[in-house]
């Protein structure tokens, strides 16, 4: 497996013991000079001007692909700048021993994913993989000096994109506010929740918690009922 | 007298402008927070070399908000949008606990900046949605905000690819920002 991992190695074992002499520059030509870092991983696009970096996965991809890892979370993928972050000694050694044909060749060799399917799937998708979540552990092992993890887990896929439905809701109509109960009368008005069209009565709709809702062509604030937008209780307050 | 008029007349119909510097590490999510903000949409972004602005009106304010890049070797630059602050916005990942001690010094570090000195804090605790996340109180006390002297402060937790909490926190801002004026 090893093999795979790090194609020369006895070059690489060389680079590892001279990393506290390089300077950061030369260290991001060492990190570009492995075969493969110098095009993205995930768009094969030519980056060597801006390398950014999936240190989840020691590869090298561009800045548009690190946008789209950065939305993952920390725990797929933590992404930082060759040129734009201090990398630490750590993650400097952890890029030197791994790059972006060691990850392909890792893939194409657990589950079988070539270049083609790779590129195909996803971005979501991809990094969701039970062996990038492999590629994921062993790296992790590897830093922390554990023994390196052989076999694949099952990965959660990523929760569901909400999307918010833009059709306006239709109004509903009642005598009673449809929250507290409380009846309608000449003192009492019938309001109306604009994202959820509930029939609702103004206590139920305080002005806390009116929200703009673009999405249904309200760019103000409009009134929501207590449902849709419930009361604060997860804030915590300090005056210093 | 017409003086007192036009007073209560401007009090009743036009919109205070206030500046606010939305800062935070590296994939915080200062970005995607502006834009859903501004656009009500969750925009793919890219990382921010530079800064984005813009103006968010929200409740007769108009919040002109600052969100500029938290990138290491970037961060040096943030001392040059401290001027004329009214309300700063730090934004943290609270998924990211290897980085939170991170997040608390460059707090610590900037509030301590005189042209800063003004302005109240508002902490997004952001990414609440991801497994593991550290809720609002954990990062109240990881950022050792109850430590803090002279200053407003508010935490809360958001998550900005579904907008909840955003306006929480802007009513917290227009309140505070308010009632000082």
């Amino acid at each position: 497996f090893f093999s795979n991992f790090n194609p020369s190695t006895a070059r690489m074992a060389h680079a590892h013991e001279s990393l506290e002499s390089l300077p950061p520059a030369r260290r991001t030509a060492a990190v570009l000079a492995l075969p493969g870092n110098t095009s993205c991983f995930d768009c094969d696009m030519s980056c060597s001007m801006d390398p950014w970096v999936s240190l989840s996965h020691s590869s090298v991809i561009c800045i548009t692909c690190a946008g789209q890892h950065r939305s993952f979370g920390v725990h797929i993928s933590y992404v930082r700048s060759m040129k734009l972050d201090t990398l630490k000694d750590s993650e400097w050694r952890l890029l030197l021993k791994g790059g972006n044909d060691a990850f392909q060749a890792f893939l194409a060799d657990t589950q079988s994913v070539s270049r083609k399917v790779w590129l195909s799937l996803p971005m979501e998708t991809r990094y969701h993989t039970p062996a990038a979540d492999l590629y994921r552990r062993r790296l992790q092992a590897m830093t922390d000096g554990n023994d390196l993890p052989e076999e694949l887990r099952p990965v959660k896929p990523p929760a569901p994109k909400i999307v918010e439905s833009k059709k306006e809701p239709k109004w509903t109509d009642s005598d009673r506010c449809q929250l507290c109960k409380a009846n309608f009368w000449l003192l009492m008005r019938k309001h109306h929740c604009r994202k959820c069209g509930r029939c609702i009565c103004a206590a139920c709709s305080p002005m806390e918690g009116w929200r703009p809702l673009p999405a249904m062509g309200h760019p103000e604030a409009c009134r929501h009922c207590k449902v849709c937008v419930p009361p604060v209780a997860r804030a915590i307050v300090g005056l210093g | 007298m017409g003086l007192l008029f036009s007073k209560i007349w401007a009090r009743m119909v036009s919109s205070k402008e206030m500046r606010i510097l939305m800062l935070g590490l590296d994939a915080a999510g200062k970005t995607t927070i502006l834009y859903r903000l501004k656009l009500a949409e969750v925009v793919t972004t890219i990382p921010t070399v530079g800064f984005n602005v813009e103006t968010v009106e929200y409740k007769n304010i108009k919040f002109n908000v600052w969100d500029v890049g938290g990138q290491d070797k970037i961060r040096k630059l943030w001392r040059f949008y401290y001027q004329g602050t009214d309300g700063l916005i730090f934004v943290v990942d609270s998924s990211d606990r290897d980085r939170i001690n991170d997040a608390k010094e460059e707090l610590q570090h900037l509030l301590q900046h005189d042209e800063l000195r003004d302005a109240v804090l508002l902490v997004l605790a952001n990414k609440q949605d991801l497994p593991y996340a550290m809720p609002a109180a954990e990062i109240v006390e990881k950022l050792e905000l109850k430590h803090l002297q002279n200053r407003a402060w508010y935490c809360q937790s958001t998550v900005a690819s579904t907008g909840d909490g955003l306006y929480e926190g802007l009513d917290w801002l227009s309140r505070t920002l308010s009632a000082r004026q």
